[in-house]
């Protein structure tokens, strides 16, 4: 494939929900070889790690009423809440430019707001704000 | 729950969102708050079992999957990772460089955003559930600090928080965890 398909494909895979990197094989694969390519690619990005998360849940549900795992797990998941938290950051500060934070910042606190303190659902929120990025696009 | 049921609500997650766990409030929503499939503590070891194994961070939606309904729902959990994926097809095949026009951009720019907000808001009654002692803030702060400032992999960070909670077990500080 060439450079351009290859970056197309990144970009495209940027820009589609879900996990990016399954859009961006899936989208390879489509370049490639179209609907097989599309279907082989998605299945050996996504069935191995599947596979080894299962086994990793199965022993985790397993691990439930063991005391010494149970208190490694406790650790773990107050690093996972920092992992969660981090997120936030990884997720919008590609979006954190000069000239562009206010709008990033009003949007954000805004999510947060409407979903944290006046309960509206996550869906509704996405909605809002997508409606918002279409009226008031970002400054050029 | 009815299996088709847990596909479309994990669905509704991965398709309306951009990245890995930004998905996490919206099946936060339907499974912990509104049908009680699945706990705020399981959400949080969804997290762990998928920063601690190889592939994308959206895998966790398969966890997710098996402790709302066992090897059906993580079959489920799979398909509600993948279907997303293939929406890039149309957009190759159709789309291209048009995604590129400033209105488009700025439209899934603000629903980034807005899912990074909603991603913190999420994060509260993960912290509440998971962080319920000085040893787990602690550890919660320490690792906060290391994911901004150094590049250690997530995986190392979770065996050594584990370690520390064990070794604090260990030594009889179980009530601090």
């Amino acid at each position: 494939m060439s450079e351009e398909q290859f970056a197309l494909s990144f970009a495209l895979g940027r820009l589609t929900p879900g996990t990016n990197l399954l859009a961006f094989c899936t989208g390879i694969g489509w370049i490639l070889r179209r609907w097989t390519g599309a279907f082989a690619s998605l299945l050996s990005s996504s069935v191995p790690c599947t596979v080894f998360v299962v086994f990793i849940t199965v022993l985790f549900a397993r691990w439930q009423e063991n005391a010494l795992a149970q208190a490694a797990i406790k650790g773990a998941i107050a690093a996972a809440v920092a992992v969660t938290v981090k997120t936030v950051w990884t997720i919008a500060h590609p979006h954190f430019k000069s000239g562009n934070r206010g709008r990033v910042i009003l949007i954000g606190a805004a999510a947060f707001a409407l979903h944290a303190l006046a309960g509206i659902s996550p869906i509704d929120v996405l909605l809002l704000a997508a409606a918002i990025g279409f009226f008031l696009p970002e400054p050029s | 729950m009815n299996i088709v049921l847990l596909y479309l609500e994990l669905l509704k997650g991965t398709v309306t969102t951009f990245a890995g766990l930004a998905s996490l409030p919206v099946i936060q929503e339907a499974l912990v708050n509104h049908y009680h499939v699945l706990t705020n503590e399981q959400l949080n070891e969804a997290v762990v079992i998928t920063r601690s194994s190889p592939g994308p961070v959206g895998l966790y939606i398969v966890s997710v999957g098996y402790f709302a309904a066992g090897l059906p729902g993580a079959v489920v959990g799979w398909l509600a990772m993948i279907t997303p994926a293939l929406l890039i097809i149309p957009l190759v095949h159709f789309v291209g460089r048009r995604m590129e026009h400033p209105r488009v951009r700025a439209v899934l720019q603000a629903v980034v955003v807005a899912s990074a907000g909603l991603l913190l808001a999420a994060a509260i009654p993960l912290g509440r559930d998971g962080l319920t002692g000085p040893v787990t803030w602690a550890i919660a702060a320490v690792c906060f600090v290391l994911l901004l400032t150094t590049k250690i992999d997530t995986l190392w960070m979770m065996l050594g928080a584990a370690l520390v909670s064990l070794t604090a077990s260990s030594i009889g500080l179980v009530a601090y965890l």
